[in-house]
């Protein structure tokens, strides 16, 4: 029973996210309608033949921008995620490691970035430097790092203690390759589940920037403006409203199920 | 009991850093606040004047020292937009926001710790994986999506379309906290299927706990082991996650008050940053991010009052 529920949350996450990878790639080469052609006869057109989503206000094709948002939302959300694990992972490493007061100074900053609630750093990073998707990209970087700095801060600790690291202590190792060669694989499956969870919570806040107009600026479709346009025609179009909405769940729901799909089939006690 | 002021400091700490951190971060941004004001077509005496009324010629740190000090009197300073003491609009945008975050508190502490804890009770069964299977979508969904299928919903069913018009309380405070239930629900939904997760997981670990088989062990009724032992312990991690939520609430009631257009700290906030309005931002972020800060530091409290180990350590 639990061994039949470990893969489902696997499979199912890993064909969503499989699935938009494959949006993705093909965005690159091929969308059924070029992405800021409009359509001025036909706007506001129900999902049919030959615009599989239906059309937005300009009468462009909602399909297309959607596969086109692809590009931007993974974009984001993997520079940001790649950022926040590598910085996030230095500093826990050391921190962890380490201790003493470098690790007081850094579990102080990260109490400090945590402080901010939410989107509220993003906004002001957005304020100080203007939007865009770069600014967008920096602001959720910082964002992902805490999180990163604190499970790879708890595992060290626990590692450290080992006695296949005082081993390698013994027969000389320096802390670096110790660090690397010796810890680091072993919270790698944290981590991934990390990075997982990051990046749809990374996908979550672009929507919501660029829903708020401050995160990706046009003429790049984004997911999340595409729902600040659709919410003007709420009544007279709804589909408008429900197919990026949809989009950026399904993309959520896969990463979450993808996180909880590597979390059970590494952690045996689960 | 070494615990509780370490806790404090670093809480005062953090508070002070951010504080630093408002105030610094709009302090070495490209281009002078004056001649943003005014615009490009100022005469250098006019920003040289209007310099001199922020404050902008002395240094930074006789600046912050003025700033913090005046947050301390509870003078938040005069916002530049709206030419009006900060803390007026401050005051008047959170008789809307501070709403709203306790209702969705209470929906989500209604909804969430009873589905949990039913979670937890089938999990095993058919009606636990249909609960999972709801609230893993409820944890994906975008709120602010959330928010826009509701208007839509209360639109085709009950031919209620209203965006944009919150009454003000001393008009009808029935109608004003109607027409906030909407909101509160949109913020509460995806974080009590957080909670129901949370609760439903805990449920099944706290189960197989050596304390509770001892308990039944000694021959206690199911209902007494559950409401003695179970929940008790079940309770301190609620908690825990009750205040991290506190966070996301307040992060996630700043788009939900643009959705729903509600004239909450949220848009006044987004108002505030598309007219770099910096006093208002800065006083808006310290503000929220003190509340956040507090709220850590409640968590920490309430841990040591439902834990007596912790109180010893």
């Amino acid at each position: 029973m639990r061994k039949r529920k470990t893969s489902f949350n696997l499979v199912i996450g890993g064909l969503l996210v499989g699935f938009f990878f494959l949006m993705l790639i093909v965005s690159f080469f091929y969308t059924p309608f070029a992405v800021n052609e409009m359509h001025t006869t036909e706007r506001f057109l129900p999902p049919g033949k030959p615009y599989l989503l239906g059309t937005d206000n300009f009468g462009r094709d909602i399909f297309s921008r959607i596969m086109k948002g692809t590009q931007t939302a993974f974009l984001v959300g993997a520079i940001s995620v790649l950022i926040g694990l590598v910085i996030g992972v230095c500093l826990g490493a050391l921190s962890g490691y380490f201790g003493g007061w470098f690790d007081r100074i850094i579990a102080q900053l990260n109490a400090t970035i945590q402080a901010f609630p939410g989107v509220l750093l993003a906004l002001m990073i957005v304020a100080v430097f203007g939007p865009g998707t770069i600014n967008t990209i920096v602001a959720l970087s910082i964002t992902a790092i805490p999180g990163f700095t604190r499970i790879t801060r708890s595992g060290f600790l626990q590692f450290k203690e080992y006695s296949f690291v005082e081993a390698a202590e013994t027969i000389g190792l320096g802390p670096l390759s110790i660090m690397i060669r010796h810890i680091l694989p072993q919270i790698v499956p944290a981590l991934l589940v990390a990075a997982s969870t990051g990046f749809s919570s990374a996908l979550l806040a672009e929507a919501g920037l660029s829903y708020l107009g401050l995160g990706v600026q046009p003429p790049e479709p984004s997911w999340g403006r595409m729902l600040n346009e659709a919410q003007g025609y709420l009544l007279r179009a709804p589909w408008f409203s429900l197919a990026p909405g949809c989009v950026i769940l399904l993309a959520v729901l896969g990463f979450n199920l993808l996180s909880d799909g590597i979390r059970d089939l590494f952690d045996p006690n689960l | 009991m070494r615990y509780l002021p370490g806790k404090i400091f670093s809480c005062v700490l953090t508070l002070w850093l951010v504080s630093l951190l408002t105030f610094i971060v709009f302090q070495i941004l490209p281009g002078n606040p004056a001649q943003i004001i005014l615009g490009a077509e100022a005469s250098p005496e006019q920003v040289a004047a209007l310099e001199k009324e922020l404050g902008l010629d002395k240094p930074l740190s006789l600046r912050y020292i003025h700033w913090i000090s005046g947050v301390f009197r509870g003078d938040l300073g005069n916002s530049l937009r709206y030419a009006r003491p900060v803390r007026g609009l401050m005051v008047n945008s959170l008789k809307v926001t501070l709403p709203v975050a306790g209702m969705a508190i209470i929906f989500i502490v209604l909804f969430g710790i009873p589905l949990g804890l039913a979670a937890g009770k089938y999990h095993w069964h058919k009606r636990g994986v249909l609960l999972s299977v709801v609230t893993q979508l409820g944890t994906a969904v975008p709120s602010f999506w959330l928010g826009i299928l509701m208007m839509l919903a209360l639109a085709k069913l009950f031919s209620y379309f209203t965006p944009g018009t919150f009454i003000p309380w001393d008009e009808d405070w029935l109608g004003a906290l109607a027409s906030l239930i909407p909101p509160a629900l949109t913020v509460a939904l995806p974080k009590v299927a957080v909670l129901t997760r949370y609760v439903g997981a805990a449920f099944v670990e706290e189960e197989s706990a050596d304390y509770i088989r001892t308990a039944f062990g000694k021959g206690l009724a199911e209902k007494k082991v559950f409401s003695n032992h179970l929940l008790k312990n079940i309770l301190i991690s609620v908690t825990t996650v009750l205040g991290l939520m506190g966070t996301d609430i307040l992060g996630g009631s700043i788009i939900i008050e643009k959705v729903f257009a509600l004239p909450g700290i949220g848009r006044l906030l987004i108002e505030a940053i598309s007219f770099r309005d910096f006093p208002l931002i800065q006083a808006i972020a310290l503000y929220l991010s003190g509340v956040v800060v507090l709220l850590n530091l409640l968590v920490d409290l309430s841990y040591s009052f439902l834990d007596p180990r912790i109180r010893w350590r």
